[in-house]
C-alpha cells in the first residue's frame, strides 16, 4: 500500500512505553535522574515533543540535543528493536530530558495527502495562522498542479511516498539513480513527463504500475474530502516531478556538452499514460 | 614608462604600515584556521577524529544541565533579568544539514536537495554529512562534490565525512552483527558539530560565532518548496499548544520541528514507494 494515513505517527507511545515500564533507568544515566521527563504531563509530551524533521534550533541548543540524542540513540533503539522510528524517539527523549519543548508545526513539511500542512492551500483561511490579514479561498482543482503560490506551500516536501494519479506516478525507488548527478548517463537521460496543469480534474483514481489494477482516490473519513485528496496528490506529483526536472536540467546545462543533452520530458513508469478499459475497470 | 630595478632596496616601512600588516597577517591566519576547521572534509578513523571519545558507542558523559523552566527562559530572552548574559539578537543565519550514507541513490537525492536550496532562495550554509564511506567512496564523493555541488553556491555548500556509526555489534562466531543505519544521523550530527563547528561538551559547549545560527536538520529525501526565515509570523499551521504560548521565532531554548503525530495505528515511517 502506498498512501495509507500512517506515515507521521509518532504520538507519545515512545514516551509511555519507557515510562510505564520504568525503563528510564536503562536509558538515562543515574547521575542525571530524576529527569524532567518524569514530571511531564501527557499534554506536554504531545504538544511539545512529538517532533520530527525538519528540526530547527539554535546551534547552541542543537549541540546539547545532538550529544544527548547520540547518548540515547542505542539504548532507545534497544527498547524498540524493530521500529525504524527509534532514532526519532531518541531525539524526542533527548529534548524532553533537556527540557527543550519544541514549537510544533504542520506546515514545515508534507509527505502524504493525509497531512494538515495541506490546509495552507485547501482550507478556509481561518484554520491558518495568517498574520497578513489577506483573505484567500481554497485553491481550485485546476490550479493544484502548477498554480499554488510559494507563500501557500509548506516549506519542505518529503518524497518518501508514492505519488500517483491516473498513470502519472513518482516513487523515489523507481527513479533511475542516473537521473541526475551521474555524468554522461544523466546527459542522455530523458526528463520526467510532467502532467497537465489541470491534472486534478482529470482522474479520481490511480493505476498501479505493477499490477495495472485501479485504486480510487477517496476522502479521509471526514478529515479531508475526496476532491482534496485528488488535489493534494496532484500537487505532490507535480511538485516533485518539476523539482527533479529543474535539477536535472541544471545539471545538464552545467556538465553536458551544449546541444548534446537530452531534454525530452518523456520518462514515465507505465508503458503508456493512456488508461485502457481493462485498467479502468479492474479494481485493486 | 616606469621600470622596476630589482636590486633597488625598498624604503623602510612606516610603523603604522607595519602595524597594519601585522593586523592583516593575524586576521588572515585567524580566518584561514577558522575556514579550515569549518571546511573540514577529511576522512579519518573514529579514534583520530574523536576529541573526547564521544563517537564511541554511548558511554557515560558529563551530566548536561537541564534547561530552566520555560518562563525563566522567556524572561531571559526578553532581557528582563540583569544577571543573565544577553545573547546577540541576530538569529537570522541558517545552516541546513542532512545525514546520508554513500549509496548512489543518496547522491541524486543530495543533488536535488542542494539544488532546491538554491532555487527556493533559502539563505545560509548547507552541509551533507556522509557517514561510512570507504576510502574509494570518500575520494569519489569529494571529487563529485567539488565539481558538481559546490559550484552551485560557492562558500555555502559543504561536505562532511564521518566514520560509520551504525554498527552497534560486530559479527562474531556466535553472534550476528547488529546494524542500524539510522544511528548515523544522531552520531553524524554530533560529529559535524564537534569537528566542523568546534563544539565540545566538556570544553566548548558554546561557540560564539556559531551559537545563534539556526541549524535545520532534514532528511536527504526532502526538497525545499518555501525557504525558512526566522520569522514565522506569516502563513504557518501550528499544532494546538496549551502548555506554552505559540512562538513565531527561534531563540535559545525555543526550538521548532514538524509534528509527527498525525496518524492512526502504525509506527511505519515509509510506505512502499
Amino acid at each position: 500500500m502506498h498512501d495509507s494515513p500512517l506515515f507521521v505517527f509518532l504520538g507519545s507511545n515512545w514516551y509511555y512505553k519507557i515510562m510505564n515500564a520504568n525503563m528510564i533507568k536503562t536509558i538515562i544515566p543515574p547521575e542525571e535522574l530524576p529527569s524532567p521527563a518524569q514530571q511531564m504531563t501527557k499534554a506536554q509530551i504531545n504538544e511539545n515533543y512529538a517532533a520530527g524533521p525538519p528540526y530547527l534550533a539554535t546551534a547552541r541548543d542543537f549541540f546539547q540535543i545532538a550529544t544527548k540524542w547520540r547518548q540515547l540513540a542505542v539504548p532507545v533503539q534497544k527498547q524498540f528493536p524493530d521500529n525504524i522510528l527509534a532514532e526519532m524517539f531518541a531525539y524526542s527523549w533527548a529534548a524532553v530530558h533537556l527540557n527543550l519543548p519544541h514549537q510544533l508545526a504542520h506546515s514545515f513539511m508534507i509527505s502524504s495527502v493525509h497531512e494538515q500542512g495541506f490546509h495552507l492551500m485547501d482550507r478556509a483561511p481561518e484554520t491558518i495562522h495568517n498574520n497578513d490579514n489577506q483573505e484567500q479561498p481554497p485553491f481550485p482543482a485546476k490550479r493544484m498542479c502548477r498554480g499554488i503560490p510559494t507563500s501557500s506551500k509548506p516549506h519542505i516536501l518529503h518524497y518518501c511516498q508514492r505519488y500517483s494519479i491516473g498513470k502519472y506516478i513518482f516513487g523515489k525507488h523507481r527513479l533511475p539513480v542516473t537521473f541526475v548527478g551521474h555524468g554522461e548517463e544523466t546527459c542522455q537521460s530523458p526528463l520526467l513527463r510532467e502532467a497537465p496543469e489541470n491534472l486534478a480534474t482529470l482522474y479520481d483514481f490511480t493505476i498501479d504500475p505493477d499490477t495495472h489494477l485501479r485504486k480510487n482516490l477517496t476522502g479521509g473519513g471526514g478529515v479531508f474530502t475526496k476532491q482534496e485528496h485528488i488535489n493534494r496528490m496532484a500537487f505532490l506529483f507535480c511538485e516533485q516531478a518539476a523539482a527533479l526536472n529543474r535539477a536535472a536540467l541544471y545539471y545538464k546545462q552545467q556538465h553536458c556538452q551544449e546541444g548534446e543533452y537530452n531534454t525530452a520530458k518523456t520518462m514515465i513508469f507505465h508503458d503508456s499514460l493512456e488508461v485502457t478499459e481493462q485498467e479502468r475497470t479492474n479494481y485493486e | 614608462m616606469v621600470t622596476i630595478n630589482k636590486k633597488e632596496r625598498r624604503p623602510p616601512l612606516a610603523w603604522s604600515t607595519k602595524l597594519n600588516l601585522c593586523a592583516l597577517l593575524v586576521n588572515v591566519a585567524f580566518f584561514t584556521v577558522t575556514y579550515a576547521v569549518y571546511q573540514r572534509t577529511t576522512f579519518a578513523s573514529p579514534s583520530a577524529q574523536t576529541p573526547n571519545n564521544s563517537d564511541c558507542p554511548p558511554q557515560q558523559q558529563q551530566p548536561q544541565q537541564h534547561y530552566a523552566s520555560i518562563s525563566s527562559r522567556e524572561s531571559n530572552n526578553n532581557n528582563n533579568n540583569n544577571n543573565v548574559v544577553v545573547d546577540s539578537d541576530d538569529f537570522s543565519h541558517f545552516h541546513i544539514i542532512f545525514s546520508t550514507g554513500c549509496s548512489p541513490k543518496q547522491h541524486w537525492q543530495s543533488y536535488l536537495l542542494f539544488h532546491s536550496i538554491v532555487e527556493s532562495g533559502q539563505t545560509g550554509h548547507a552541509t551533507r554529512i556522509a557517514s561510512g564511506c570507504n576510502h574509494q567512496q570518500a575520494e569519489d564523493i569529494q571529487a563529485v562534490f567539488a565539481k558538481e555541488i559546490q559550484p552551485m553556491a560557492p562558500d555555502r555548500f559543504h561536505l562532511h565525512l564521518t566514520p560509520e556509526f551504525g554498527i552497534i555489534q560486530e559479527k562474531t562466531a556466535t553472534q550476528k552483527a547488529i546494524y542500524f543505519h539510522y544511528l548515523n544521523k544522531p552520531y553524524g550530527v554530533a560529529h559535524w558539530m564537534e569537528h566542523a563547528l568546534g563544539y565540545n561538551l566538556r570544553t566548548t559547549p558554546t561557540v560564539p560565532e556559531h551559537d545563534n545560527t539556526i541549524v535545520v536538520l532534514l532528511d536527504p529525501d526532502m526538497v525545499f518548496l518555501r525557504p525558512f526565515v526566522n520569522d514565522f509570523s506569516g502563513r504557518e499551521i501550528w499544532t494546538t499548544r496549551t502548555s506554552y504560548p505559540i512562538r513565531t521565532n527561534i531563540r535559545h531554548g525555543f526550538p521548532m520541528a514538524n509534528e509527527y503525530a498525525y496518524g492512526t495505528s502504525s509506527d511505519r515511517k515509509e510506505e512502499d514507494v
